[in-house]
């Protein structure tokens, strides 16, 4: 028989009993999981391998037909739309983390910086534009954005744009609402890093004869990692997802994976399809998310 | 460039510095000579830690001039002057392994990477770590990462080593062989060394020299023994070691004496280092390991055994006085007394070197202040 391990409260427990205990007092969570988590996800994987019915129905036969009309080979010969939507909505989520990381980490140092009492207020301000709608959030960067707006003439006037063309709709418009929406994302997590910062370790690399940015990448950067990957993973997740920004902002002119899923599961009626569409992609971020982490791991070995 | 002392490694030139209202650094000048093992001495928020960061560059003097190496230190940010920190909390990158942070300043001069593992190689088996190298911190003791951080500063070769309390966090045996090893390296190296510490054995022990700081300047600067023996100033008396302190009036220099009147009566100071005017209040310091029982007293130290009525006689009975024991603390080697005489109390510090036992609890006694060992101090 084993012997009993003892845990800091005192109480003799094996192993057996501590795995027990766990499982009694996850149970609610797990279960929660596993009834509107990992039961639609399987639903989902399942329906990908079926057959779209004549009315929009779901029916057998089972097939891979889905996968391959999603690689690009479709009733005309092969077309490379589907992978194209994929690498675009990547490409998106990609850049809209790498901007959103450039407006966020300065931001995180301003704040961590602070004096103390002004902190919470700052924290705050980062948040507070979650207490409004996506939807109305959007439709204001419209106006302000619109061609007659002063931003956009401000930007006219320096030459950045054409004079009647505004920055909105278009990139310009679509990135400044992603990176808007998504900043408190990237801010919350890197604050946590920033906050607790041991700025000693930047001094010794200033010690050392470590200038500016030799100071920030070896003293301070390894600090930070972990706040900052997990500012990119939040941001890069949904980024790749959305749809709505983009549309409302870009003027509709581009097709994104998530306009996609949307249609074949709404007006399109192809849910077979659109669950392919959502498996895949699944993968597709889970295996960039994997690889990350895997190269992550290998420069901190460094 | 303006070279003014080749001799002096660092020279602080009217050095201040504020924190808000808070002088932490008021007007300081020192000469640090080249190749010294200088120890900056005094109370948490004495300044010392201050002057160590204006030197490494760390931070800059509001007022006054820091010079290294005789070049105004000013054109020099942190990362250019020829000195390295080995801060007190070791400040180790937790990222690299023993050899990398070691590595980390040669690999910011670029040099070859030949070179780099030559010399860090070298340094390791200096500070007898050389089987610590693929580490990480973490996995390390603390006195291990001190010795990690001591390499990561000695194998740039500066010009200075500042050392940041380096061995407050040890333990006391730990921090007794390292305080030998720390010792014998910088002779061996001949780099000047900065340390700073509020630990005064840890100064006395290991110093050529050492700046007692309090409040924002240097109260006193000189030999461990000098320091002791001759200390300047009240705080400089109390902070090294502890002091009786006996307040007179002055009431005449006698050639080489000072006549003091006390509360004991008149007290004889030889060779005094200051000679205030007469009728100025001064006062008086004296360790308690130098006062004697006398032995015309009644009871006899067993050391001045075989003294006889004699000793009682002449110059050895100057600066006598009647005082009663309150309370003595045994501590093996030696015993303290506190003594009262006159409603002063005083501390005596008596050598057991006899296994007789001393004088007990409430006994008469008689003591000798002896002339040669008081000091006049300044306030």
């Amino acid at each position: 028989m084993p012997a009993p391990r003892r845990i800091h409260h005192g109480e003799p427990l094996t192993r057996h009993a501590l795995a027990w205990r766990a499982a009694f007092g996850n149970a609610p969570a797990l279960l929660w999981l596993l009834l509107f988590f990992v039961g639609p996800l399987l639903l989902i994987v399942g329906v990908s391998f079926l057959t779209r019915g004549e009315y929009g129905t779901i029916e057998k036969p089972w097939t891979l037909e889905n996968y391959r009309r999603l690689a690009g080979f479709g009733l005309l010969g092969y077309d490379s739309l589907y992978p194209a939507i994929l690498a675009r909505s990547l490409a998106l989520g990609f850049a809209t983390a790498a901007l959103t990381l450039l407006f966020a980490l300065p931001l995180a140092f301003f704040i961590a910086r602070l004096p103390a009492r002004w902190k919470t207020p700052a924290l705050t301000l980062v948040v507070i534009p979650f207490w409004t709608s996506l939807l109305i959030r959007t439709y204001a960067w419209q106006i302000l954005l619109a061609p007659e707006s002063w931003l956009s003439r401000a930007a006219a006037a320096v030459g950045l744009i054409d004079a009647d063309s505004g920055l909105y709709p278009g990139t310009v418009a679509v990135y400044v609402g992603m990176v808007c929406d998504y900043l408190p994302f990237m801010t919350l997590p890197l604050y946590a890093s920033v906050e607790k910062l041991d700025w000693t370790l930047a001094e010794a690399a200033m010690d050392l004869g470590a200038h500016r940015w030799n100071v920030f990448r070896h003293a301070v950067l390894p600090q930070i990692k972990p706040g900052l990957l997990a500012g990119f993973v939040l941001v890069f997740l949904p980024a790749t997802g959305q749809f709505v920004i983009p549309d409302l902002l870009g003027g509709a002119k581009t097709v994104l994976i998530g306009n996609v899923i949307q249609q074949q599961f709404g007006s399109a009626g192809d849910w077979p399809f659109g669950a392919a569409i959502a498996v895949v992609s699944l993968l597709v971020v889970m295996l960039g998310l994997w690889f990350a982490g895997r190269k992550g791991r290998e420069v901190e070995l460094l | 460039m303006n070279i003014s002392r080749p001799e002096a490694a660092v020279e602080l030139v009217e050095v201040s510095r504020r924190f808000g209202s808070f002088a932490a650094l008021n007007e300081v000048s020192l000469v640090i000579r080249r190749g010294e093992f200088i120890s900056l001495l005094g109370p948490s928020g004495c300044g010392k830690t201050t002057l160590l960061r204006l030197i490494a560059g760390l931070d800059l003097p509001d007022a006054g001039r820091v010079m290294i190496g005789g070049r105004d230190a000013a054109e020099l940010p942190a990362h250019r002057r020829p000195v390295n920190t080995v801060f007190q909390s070791y400040a180790l990158f937790p990222h690299l392994s023993v050899q990398d942070n070691v590595a980390f300043g040669l690999r910011m001069k670029k040099l070859s990477s030949l070179e780099i593992s030559r010399r860090v190689a070298t340094v390791l088996e200096l500070v007898e770590i050389s089987e610590l190298a693929t580490r990480k911190p973490a996995q390390l003791s603390g006195g291990q990462k001190q010795r990690v951080a001591l390499a990561r500063a000695l194998v740039n070769e500066p010009e200075v080593l500042l050392l940041d309390e380096p061995l407050a966090a040890l333990d006391l045996k730990l921090r007794r062989q390292l305080q030998t090893e720390l010792r014998a390296l910088q002779r061996r190296l001949g780099i000047t060394f900065i340390f700073v510490t509020h630990d005064q054995d840890e100064a006395l022990a290991m110093s050529d020299r050492i700046a007692v700081l309090n409040a924002g300047r240097i109260e006193q600067l000189g030999a461990a023994a000098d320091l002791y023996e001759q200390p300047r100033t009240r705080f400089v008396a109390q902070f090294l070691g502890s002091c009786n302190l006996l307040q007179g009036t002055v009431r005449a220099q006698d050639g080489d004496t000072l006549r003091v009147e006390t509360k004991l009566g008149e007290v004889l100071v030889n060779h005094p280092r200051v000679v205030p005017p007469a009728g100025r209040q001064c006062t008086l310091g004296l360790r308690p390991e130098k006062i004697v029982f006398a032995s015309d007293g009644t009871f006899v130290l067993p050391l001045h055994h075989g003294g006889g009525e004699g000793r009682g006689k002449g110059a050895s009975c100057v600066n006598t006085f009647a005082a009663i024991i309150r309370s003595r603390i045994y501590s093996g080697a030696e015993t303290e007394y506190e003594l009262e005489a006159a409603g002063i109390v005083f501390k005596v510090r008596a050598l057991n070197a006899s296994a007789v036992a001393g004088p007990a609890n409430g006994a008469s006694v008689r003591v000798q202040l002896p002339p040669d060992a008081v000091v006049v101090l300044d306030d």
